[in-house]
Parts: structure tokens; sequence; C-alpha cells
């Protein structure tokens, strides 16, 4: 039988994802695993940043171990989703811009 | 001559500038008749009254008055009440105690369920935050939101004192000035990677798009101002910031966006 480690996000990290940091800092403790296989489980997360999600993605194609998720809220699957497929960078009008000095 | 009408959030960055300006003259500072102050006057004012350890004259304003001393941790929050009166947060210099911050923030404000969803503003926050943390090298940081229901719009300002965003291009290797740094960084640019550099960008996008709102970037001797106007201002010394201002002003309330559409 195969043996895994379970990782409760919310209760290792927090309910609201942010930071890049603690996604690089999760990896480490996974990669520190005895384990190969590991499920990261998202119960009770309730946000997350672009910028986490896009380390958290970076770090799990970086990983030697074998990872998946469950549990994971709607508005995580939907940034994880965005990151995986990204747009191209927002176009914000940068033209006609006023310089000013003050 | 015709005079030049600032936007209120650039004359709420100026009128720190003329406090600062004060201070530096005299190392005192007289607040007795400030009986307002907005998030992109306050936060700066109390890194630099606390940094620098400039004496005042309090605030007649009660009001003003405690928004300082706590800003400048003369005061706690026990001190007026507990943290519902408190509507700005210290990021601590260890990221892994950012989660109290995250919370309580997000509690104060009922998770940002008027301000343009709870997605918009836990986004916003949470790029924005990572960004100091990415690149500031900060010494004191603060975030705050207020809402201003009678003048219908809210505002979410954060400060940090670092390297600036054209100093940490320069880091970098990356050769530009104030302005051209702050315009590269909203259009994307990041000195990480290609696949970085998202977080201000969107955000932007998300919250002058989106919610229609304008926003204020300043950051060493450079600010950007989006919103009716669309103006580039370079700052004379007296004006240059140490660090970088980012001042966000929404309607109150704002209709949920899909941040979905922008990211």
């Amino acid at each position: 039988m195969t043996s895994y480690k379970t990782i409760p996000i919310a209760r290792h990290l927090s309910e609201n994802l942010a930071l890049r940091d603690s996604a690089r800092k999760l990896f480490k403790l996974v990669e520190e695993l005895d384990e190969h296989d590991v499920v990261m489980d998202f119960a009770h997360t309730s946000s997350i940043s672009r910028s986490f999600a896009h380390e958290y993605i970076t770090q799990k194609k970086q990983s030697s171990k074998r990872i998946k998720e469950i549990n994971v809220p709607l508005p995580v699957k939907k940034m994880f989703a965005a990151v995986n497929s990204p747009k191209n960078k927002p176009i914000l009008r940068m033209t006609g811009l006023r310089t000013i000095k003050v | 001559m015709a005079t030049i009408q600032y936007p209120e959030l650039v004359n709420n960055y100026l009128t720190f500038c003329n406090y600062a300006e004060e201070a530096r003259k005299s190392n005192s500072l007289d607040l007795r008749w400030c009986n307002f102050l907005f998030p992109t006057t306050l936060l700066p004012l109390g890194v630099l009254l606390q940094t620098r350890k400039i004496k005042y004259l309090k605030p007649h304003s009660t009001n003003v008055s405690n928004y300082i001393d706590l800003i400048t941790g003369k005061l706690s929050s026990y001190d007026v009440g507990g943290l519902s009166y408190v509507p700005f947060v210290s990021l601590p210099a260890n990221q892994e105690k950012t989660s109290d911050v995250f919370s309580a923030l997000y509690k104060l404000h009922n998770d940002g369920k008027e301000y343009g969803g709870e997605d918009a503003f836990k986004y916003i926050i949470g790029e924005l935050v990572d960004n100091i943390y990415e690149h500031s090298e900060f010494k004191h940081a603060l975030v705050m939101a207020q809402k201003y229901a009678k003048k219908e719009f809210v505002e979410i300002c954060i400060y940090d004192d670092g390297v600036t965003i054209g100093g940490g291009f320069r880091k970098h290797g990356i050769n530009v000035d104030d302005e051209n740094a702050i315009t590269q960084a909203i259009l994307g640019k990041s000195t990480k990677s290609e696949e970085r550099g998202y977080g201000l960008s969107t955000s932007i996008a998300i919250f002058t798009q989106g919610l229609h709102g304008e926003i204020l970037i300043v950051s060493g001797s450079a600010g950007l101002y989006l919103g009716k106007q669309r103006n580039l201002y370079k700052f004379k010394e007296v004006h240059k910031l140490q660090g970088t201002l980012i001042s966000i002003r929404v309607p109150y309330p704002a209709q949920k966006v899909n941040i979905y559409d922008f990211i």
C-alpha cells in the first residue's frame, strides 16, 4: 500500500493564500517529507492571490513528489486555471499621458 | 496663466509633502488645525513621524489625534476601544506572521464585500502586499482601507518605505528612471521573469476598468495618476517619496466585479 501525507493548507498556512514565500516554504516542507505522495487539502481556504497560485504551480512542477489537490474551493480553482492559461497582461492605456512637473 | 487642478488623491499626497517639508526644516510639526486626513496623507506621515521621531502638536480633533497616535505607536488599539477602531495594519518583517494581519484587515472590512466583492478586495491586498515583500526591502509598511459612506467612496492605500519601484529595477541592472519604472511596472515588467509582473497590472485593470475607480502610484521622484485625468508626475526633490505609495479610490458601495475577466 502506498503511504501518503496529507497537508491541510488552511491550518498549515492560512485561509487566505497570498504570499509567494508561503508557497515556497510549503514546498520546502514537502520535499523534506518521507512520503512520495502528498495530498494538498485546500478545505477552509477562502482566497488565493495570483502570485501564490503561480508560485504553487511553479514549485509543483519542480517538485520530486507526486502531488494532488483535494477540496479545492471554486475561487482557488479559478485562480489556478487563470494561471495555467494566462492571458496577455492587461493592456493599460498608456498613451495620452500628460507629464506634469510638480 | 492657467492653474493646474490636481486630482484629490494627488493633492492629498502633496499635503503629506508639505507636512514632511515642515518637519524636515524644524523637526517638529503643528498638526493642531488638521481636522481630516485621508489614508494617502496619513500613512506616509505616520511613518515619517515615527521614524524621524518628530515632535508634533496634536490635532484638536480627537479622531485625527487618535489615528496619529495609533500609527506612531503612542496608543494601542486597546486604548481606543478595540481593533474595530483601527483601520490600518502594519506589515510584520517576518512574512510568516502576515496571516493574522490579513485576517484582521479582511474582518474589519467585511471581506471587502462592498468594495467590489471579496475576490477583488482580497486580490488587490494580496498582490500588493506580496509585491512589497518580494521587491521593496521595507523597514515600515502599512495598509489601510477606509470607507467614506457619505462621500461615496472607499480609499485603499498601501505604503512602504523601501527601495522604490525604480530602485528595484536598478538593483537588477535595469537602468530606468523613476517615471519609466512606474510605467514599465504597470505594463507588467518584472525584475524576476516574463511569467511574472501580473499583480500590479491586473490590480489596476480591476480597479480602474472593472470598478471605474482611480489610482495614484508614487514611487521615488515619479507619480502616475489614472482616473478622469491620466497624468505622469515628475516630482521635485521636495516632493520625492522615500518608498512607494499606492492609493486607490473606488465608488462605494461598489458592485461585485468578476476579477477573472482581468487576470
